[in-house]
């Protein structure tokens, strides 16, 4: 009876620690693409050239970084927004707005209704933030759709 | 228990480890229907964009080949300077303009199958709903035995592989900082079939789906140079994104070698613009068109078009049109009305056709002749170090003309 119990409770945490897992990984083949932009001061958007093939369900995920030293300050003072596109270059994810304090900003944004297409391809787009004090960014940009 | 936490512990670990291998299509094709959501609200036409979009490896921006025209150098009165090639297609006759209405034509499943892959078995297919497309809120994704998937929303066509996905989409660069397409714009002939042989298959089926296109843009993604491209790819890819995003290197084999089309759509011989028109917010956005298509060992391993217009067009009127040298005559009392701060090039000039949305129909669109006149921006901007330095910058636009009225067509993409 005891050793029931036993057997219950570990797998019941078998499963825990398997949603863990599943929360975490991202497939190691998952299509992911990685563009480096430059945005500036008072300039809109700016569209990656590429795109990539949203093979999985789920966030739109990204990673951002500066591509030069001085592509994007590190006091955390330089903000840049950030959205998924569609191949038709809608909007298709919610909006972030990111800054960079010496670490790889990493996140996922969901997808806006009617997006997030199995099968689609995705973008990425970055706006400068004209509050900022200085006058532009150059970052790398890594996402998952 | 010491003996139950350890077959916990292996089954973790055999289960990490698994996971980590699997098929990631496996997974998620088990899983893809349930997360797709309907949309009421948003319009794939509704969205922002941006006049700095760079053209994408699904749609390289390049002038149509084979074309009559000719070179313009020259410095305008608002400073701009002019060093362009004028693209137009030889069947333009700018003396006598065509207006047209046009409907989109929508995708027929069996039939792209029967088309791009006719030997292959599909093992999934799934329907749901979709914002993607203007004609159907519905879209079809299906993938088969062999490793290939085929979307279509109504309007747009999707055929592609691993060899798409995982390598020339990743490596080949047709537009942004590290644009590489040019490297690849060599007429070399591959081992695997002769460029007019591809052109050949890709022709006939071009010609199943019963679309008119214009001459090719033809790119040669030889080994060698796939090869070199990929090294600058792995080089870059840091260790904090890899272990994020599962990034690989991309490791290219002498049979990854492929050409890369680009057709420029074409209704009644007139040419279809390739990039993105109209205004954000107001239901005249819309994006280009064209066919890209990826030739391998295997034959078409990537199709895309986002859409083409019914044959069934509406002459609405036909007048008599203007010449490149009026367009540019255009841009400059444009520029000479405003204060311009670096240098303005106008790169290029091309002739399309714009296709405008009638408001009020869901798909219904007017092609309007127009002038495209592609401007590169240089300017400096101040250094992030307070040294009072400046670094220099550039960026890409266009200024789009009525080709017979002479008014501006307004491109007004919008903020993020």
């Amino acid at each position: 009876m005891k050793n029931q119990k036993n057997v219950k409770r570990l797998a019941a945490l078998f499963c825990a620690l398997m949603m863990m897992v599943s929360m975490l990984a991202v497939p190691a083949s998952a299509a992911t693409s990685r563009e480096n932009l430059k945005a500036y001061i008072n300039s809109g958007a700016v569209v990656s050239s590429g795109s990539a093939k949203k093979e999985r369900t789920g966030n739109f995920i990204y990673s951002a970084s500066p591509y030069t030293s001085d592509g994007w300050s590190s006091a955390g003072n330089e903000w840049v927004y950030l959205r998924g596109r569609s191949s038709t270059n809608a909007q298709a994810t919610t909006l972030h707005r990111i800054n960079f304090t010496g670490r790889q900003k990493d996140g996922n944004m969901s997808y806006l209704s009617g997006y997030g297409t199995v099968g689609a391809f995705y973008k990425v787009a970055i706006e400068y933030d004209n509050t900022n004090p200085y006058q532009w960014v150059y970052l790398t940009v890594t996402w998952t759709p | 228990m010491k003996k139950y936490i350890s077959v916990l512990f292996a089954l973790f670990l055999l289960a990490g480890s698994v996971y980590g291998c699997a098929d990631p299509a496996a997974n998620e094709n088990a899983n893809r229907g349930s997360e797709l959501k309907p949309n009421e609200t948003v319009s794939s036409e509704a969205a922002n964009g941006t006049l700095k979009e760079e053209p994408s490896a699904d749609g390289l921006i390049n002038a149509v080949s084979q074309m009559d025209g000719a070179h313009i150098q020259t410095t305008l009165s608002s400073g701009v300077a002019v060093d362009a090639d004028v693209t137009i297609l030889s069947s333009v006759d700018l003396s006598s303009l065509s207006t047209y209405e046009a409907i989109l034509k929508p995708q027929d499943f069996d039939k792209i199958v029967e088309i791009l892959a006719p030997e292959s078995k599909i093992v999934e297919k799934v329907t749901d709903t979709t914002a993607e497309s203007r004609l159907s809120d519905e879209y079809t994704y299906a993938t088969t035995e062999d490793g290939y998937s085929i979307m279509t929303n109504a309007e747009m066509l999707i055929f592609d592989g691993p060899l798409f996905n995982n390598k020339v989409n990743v490596v080949f660069r047709a537009g942004g900082e590290e644009k590489n397409s040019d490297r690849f714009l060599t007429g070399k002939e591959l081992r695997f079939a002769t460029i007019a042989q591809a052109r050949s298959d890709i022709d006939r089926a071009i010609e199943g789906f019963g679309i008119a296109v214009s001459e090719p843009v033809c790119y040669s993604l030889d080994y060698e140079t796939l090869q070199a491209e990929s090294e600058k790819y792995n080089e870059n890819i840091t260790d904090d994104a890899a272990s994020f995003h599962g990034i690989e290197p991309v490791e290219i084999l002498p049979e990854d070698e492929c050409y890369l089309f680009r057709y420029q759509l074409t209704v009644d011989r007139m040419p279809i613009a390739i990039y993105q028109n109209g205004v954000s917010g107001d239901g005249s956005l819309t994006t280009g068109t064209s066919i890209t298509v990826c030739y391998s060992k295997d034959g078409i391993v990537y199709f895309y078009m986002p859409y083409e217009f019914s044959s069934d067009l509406k002459k609405l009127d036909t007048q008599s049109g203007i010449e490149a040298e009026e367009a540019l005559r255009l841009l400059d009392d444009k520029y000479n009305s405003v204060i311009l701060e670096g240098d303005y090039l106008v790169s290029g000039i091309e002739f399309e056709y714009v296709p405008q949305p009638v408001k009020g129909e869901k798909n219904l669109f007017t092609l309007v002749p127009a002038w495209r006149l592609n401007i590169t921006h240089t300017f400096e901007l101040a250094a992030k170090d307070d040294s009072g330095n400046t670094i220099p910058f550039s960026d890409t636009s266009s200024l789009v003309f009525h080709a017979i009225n002479g008014n501006e067509l307004l491109s007004d993409l919008g903020g993020i």
